[in-house]
């Protein structure tokens, strides 16, 4: 096999290119906590329990850390979710979501189903992972705020775009363009110049991330009220 | 490293297999952290070219060191080492996986409805690439999707290959070179 072809040299470069940082944070905590399991530490001392007053009130403590640790436990991303329950999360989520004045939601359903690559004919079951339905909603307003205050701000109507701003500050905080992991660096910092260049009066990053995300084509230049991407 | 916890960075005196340990050294868990910092990568690198999906190759990574951590102690030094073991349970954890995600796929991540930002245009042509070539190897039939993750992604030769799927090095070498010709075929043809 010849090692030096440019095809060779194509496949190495693809096949070993560097997981990333936060994957490997990511992986070396999930390992640490994995190996720090007392089944796997034999020879780590044990804590002797006390007896009488401190037992008891350390049995307390132990109780409500476990009860906090739970309300911690759902907050908890990544676990899988079929349809159903991804459905569920989006009327969730749609009910808390602000979305401009005379918008409405587009419809949002989840697939149960999608045609399976492998047998032309037949269909193959779709999992998801958690908050899914949560950041689908999210991207969906977020277009509708960005295209609402492109419509305000190429029309000239100070009152829409002020009403437009308001909202798309309220992005800033939406788990979809704050969570690490949840969506990359590139992404977060594109948004945070949307938000800031609204306020500037500058359209070209939010242009830039309403084409990205495919809110509905070309921004709008003048017409009616979006009413965001599917 | 005496402890559990797991490095960050394989550091200078990380010894990267257990094969120049004596067996009584090499039945202690305690150690293990070298072995995932030494090996880390290579397991990573070998399972997402095989499955083509970060998400799927990080938790696989999981499975392995798990696995290889409660297995420790029946480990021995044999053909191909600590790697060739760390593989070898590697590619049983992905044909596990496999077998139980075969009815199943798993939805497009919120990411995927972005598109890339022109400013990024060559950044992003070479990342498909990547991405390209990647996919075109998960493609692959299994044998031969084994061979060239093995050889690119972990970076091993055709004797530690033959020993982590079990087939001679000549015979390693030739499904080497016949993946790698259908590669090119596939990936000429998409162009």
């Amino acid at each position: 096999m010849n090692a030096d072809t440019p095809f060779d040299r194509l496949v190495a470069d693809a096949l070993s290119e560097p997981m990333s940082l936060e994957t490997a944070r990511k992986l070396d905590g999930r390992i640490a906590e994995f190996a720090a399991r007392p089944s796997l530490a034999p020879r780590r001392a044990r804590l002797a329990m006390p007896h009488g007053r401190t037992r008891t009130g350390l049995l307390l403590a132990a109780a409500l850390l476990i009860v906090v640790g739970c309300v911690v436990a759902r907050d908890f991303y990544g676990t899988d979710e079929d349809a159903t329950q991804v459905d569920n999360e989006m009327a969730d989520a749609r009910a808390v979501t602000p979305i401009p004045p005379g918008a409405t939601w587009p419809p949002m359903h989840a697939a149960q189903e999608i045609p399976d690559p492998d047998n032309p004919g037949a269909t193959i079951g779709v999992m998801y992972s958690n908050p899914y339905g949560r950041q689908m909603v999210e991207m969906a307003a977020a277009c509708m705020w960005e295209g609402y205050w492109l419509d305000g701000h190429n029309r000239g109507d100070a009152a829409q775009t002020t009403t437009a701003l308001a909202g798309l500050e309220k992005t800033r905080n939406w788990v979809t363009f704050t969570d690490p992991r949840l969506t990359d660096q590139g992404i977060r910092d594109l948004h945070r110049q949307v938000v800031d260049g609204a306020e500037r009066g500058d359209p070209a990053a939010l242009k830039t991330e309403y084409q990205a995300m495919g809110c509905g084509g070309a921004p709008p230049s003048d017409g009616p009220t979006p009413s965001g991407g599917d | 490293m005496n402890e559990l916890a797991v490095p960050t960075q394989p550091t200078a005196a990380a010894r990267t297999n257990f094969d120049d340990a004596d067996p009584a050294e090499a039945l202690d868990p305690a150690a293990f952290g070298d072995v995932y910092a030494g090996h880390r990568d290579a397991v990573y690198l070998y399972l997402r070219a095989r499955t083509s999906d970060e998400d799927e190759a990080f938790d696989l990574t999981a499975t392995t060191f798990e696995r290889a951590l409660n297995a420790i102690g029946l480990y021995r030094p044999s053909g191909g080492g600590m790697r060739a073991w760390l593989l070898r349970i590697a590619r049983n954890a992905a044909i596990d996986h496999g077998r139980k995600q075969r009815r199943l796929v798993r939805g497009p991540t919120p990411e995927a409805a972005f598109a890339p930002v022109a400013s990024a245009e060559d950044v992003a042509v070479a990342a498909d690439e990547r991405r390209r070539v990647r996919r075109l190897v998960a493609q692959l039939r299994a044998p031969e999707r084994d061979a060239i993750a093995l050889r690119y992604a972990a970076g091993m030769t055709a004797r530690e290959i033959g020993e982590v799927i079990g087939r001679s090095e000549e015979a390693t070498q030739k499904m080497l070179s016949r993946a790698l010709a259908r590669l090119k075929e596939a990936y000429e043809n998409e162009r």
